[in-house]
């Protein structure tokens, strides 16, 4: 299924007279895997809280598949699963019963879809014990497992990897990539794991104080070319590197300015007498980009 | 409705399926053993008839110890004293626990209305309330059974409350029956308390220890003579108003009084506790 699954129409949302989301106009399409980033306070969990209908809009309307949330949040939230940070069950109750009971809300717990679902997150050997005798990955299973019942098309996933181990995040991100993949979900990640964004998600929208500063493929905005020269005399070779309209960052790599080649400058570098063994193109990371993006303007003296 | 229905029937095997629901039923009962074996004390029951058997033998009462008297005692005790602090504490569970394990903030990505869910948690709430009191009130009278067998009649005495009853075993019954209904919807305010508390944000525990406390205050206005003037303007005058089945003639216009204040009082904890309810936040952090 392709087309536009969630809009967002200049949202803003003010919690007394505080801004938490300003003008914020999106959209996400069916199957698309999309990261919400920001640093704490950018606006990250009020957007995932306007979509759920949690609050309302100060101005401006979310539509999930063309339906109001505020108007119809029933409606609106029929196809939407969606996994909290650190969620909670009831220990007392089997993994099958906690899930039953929150499928109740929504709908006739229907077995079939249940047990499609625990399936899906390899939960179905543990889901007749008792929850307070699961791992936290187990439970972060079974999160996922009530947020895939009923069928959604839209799934929403907050720090979905928090406290998992190296094998539990694996796995997480195997899901992830299954329900885009052979399911057609969207899905919404809100997470501060970079690293994790890079692997899983197409497209990354940066909140900056409440404001969307990117939207866009992560490596869309690399910003300057960055390279790692190895040379025997740096001395000798700063001036250089200046002359060419390099400059040196404090982790020691070399940053072009814009329209300048490195072959310029390893030519240049050679000429003056500096002997370079090794260069190295440094690859950008989205922490690289989200830095940039989130940076704020240093204040003056 | 049919929806509504059928999240409330997941709310009380929630419910009973959690080992805390049981705690009160346990302590209920324990103490009702207890208070039997107290009263069954050669020295306790010398001292009892110090003070009672005069005016037993006056009025023409009878034996003051029976099955079914006893059993008046000792529902009277435990659903003040257990009865009171178990009800508070699971009712208070109910909405303020569900938030405090963040349990509730799950439920709520689903497309639910607050008002339902609230209302599912106060029936369950209800529900409780009405199991527990009548256990309280049938183990009682089984036990009583047990201790004292079923000789005697039911006889209650009580000038403060203008109580004054003697019934043959068969009628002592039928009164006893009737009045475990009354004690349920009395008692009701206080359960209904606690869970309009934990509405707001508050800890569960938080929630239930000020629901006992109201409770234990009023209870103490109501029964120390000093506080005499205040006592008509208390909970409690009202609570107690089942043991009213007991007396030779019932004052049905007192009892209609007396619960439809009670009523006018639980609905308007139902009104704030909702009100709060819909508009507390969601995260316990």
């Amino acid at each position: 299924m392709t087309g536009e699954l969630v809009r967002l129409n200049g949202v803003c949302k003010a919690f007394r007279g505080r801004v938490a989301v300003d003008d914020l106009s999106l959209s996400i399409d069916h199957g698309e895997v999309v990261a919400l980033l920001g640093p704490n306070g950018a606006g990250k969990t009020t957007t995932l809280a306007l979509m759920l209908g949690h609050v309302r809009p100060t101005r401006g309307d979310v539509l999930l598949r063309g339906v109001s949330v505020a108007g119809d949040r029933r409606r609106a939230l029929r196809a939407v699963g969606v996994v909290v940070d650190s969620p909670a069950f009831h220990d007392y109750l089997t993994g099958w019963e906690n899930l039953a009971l929150l499928v109740s809300y929504a709908e006739v717990p229907d077995d079939a879809a249940m047990l499609d679902a625990v399936r899906f997150v390899g939960l179905d050997d543990r889901i007749h014990d008792r929850v307070g005798t699961y791992s936290h990955g187990m439970r972060q299973r079974l999160a996922l497992a009530q947020a895939l019942v009923p069928a959604p098309d839209l799934v929403l996933l907050d720090e979905p990897a928090d406290g998992l181990d190296p094998d539990g995040v694996v796995t997480m991100h195997g899901m992830i990539a299954r329900l885009s993949g052979e399911r057609g979900v969207a899905v919404v990640i809100a997470s501060h794991l970079l690293s994790e964004v890079e692997r899983v998600c197409d497209r990354v929208l940066i909140l900056d104080s409440g404001r969307l500063v990117f939207d866009g493929r992560w490596n869309d905005d690399t910003g300057p070319e960055r390279f790692r020269l190895e040379i025997d005399d740096w001395a000798c070779a700063q001036p250089i590197v200046s002359r060419a309209g390099a400059t040196v960052g404090g982790d020691g790599a070399i940053e072009l300015a814009p329209g300048r080649e490195v072959a310029d400058l390893v030519r240049a570098l050679v000429e003056g007498g500096v002997r370079v063994s090794t260069i190295t193109r440094i690859r950008p990371t989205l922490a690289d980009a989200y830095r940039r993006l989130t940076a704020k303007p240093e204040s003056g003296a | 409705m049919a929806a509504f229905l059928r999240q409330l029937r997941w709310e009380l095997r929630r419910l009973w399926r959690r080992p805390r629901t049981y705690v009160g039923f346990v302590a209920a009962l324990l103490f009702e053993v207890l208070l039997y074996a107290t009263l069954g004390l050669p020295v306790v029951r010398a001292q009892f008839l110090r003070g009672a058997a005069t005016l037993h033998e006056h009025l023409k009462l009878g034996e003051p110890f029976s099955a079914l008297s006893n059993a008046v005692r000792v529902t009277g005790q435990t659903i003040v004293f257990i009865g009171g602090v178990s009800l508070a504490l699971v009712a208070g569970d109910l909405v303020a626990r569900d938030v405090e394990d963040g349990t509730l903030r799950m439920v709520f990505c689903r497309p639910v209305s607050r008002t339902s869910v609230f209302f599912q948690k106060l029936v369950a709430c209800a529900v409780y309330s009405v199991t527990l009191t009548s256990f309280v009130g049938v183990s009682a009278l089984l036990l009583a059974l047990v201790f004292e067998g079923t000789s005697g009649g039911l006889v209650v005495v009580s000038f403060r409350e203008s109580i004054l009853g003697a019934h043959e075993f068969g009628a002592g019954i039928e009164r006893y029956v009737a009045s475990v209904p009354l004690l349920a919807a009395s008692i009701l305010t206080v359960p209904l308390l606690a869970f309009t508390l934990s509405c707001f944000p508050m800890k569960a525990a938080t929630a239930a220890s000020v629901a006992v406390l109201v409770l234990l205050g009023d209870w103490t206005i109501q029964s120390f003579p000093a506080f005499a003037p205040l006592s008509p303007y208390t909970l409690t005058t009202r609570i107690v108003s089942w043991r009213q089945m007991f007396n030779d003639a019932i004052p049905w216009l007192r009892l209609q009084r007396n619960y439809s204040e009670l009523a006018a009082v639980d609905l308007l904890l139902v009104v704030v506790g909702w009100l709060a309810f819909c508009r507390r936040p969601l995260t316990s952090r």
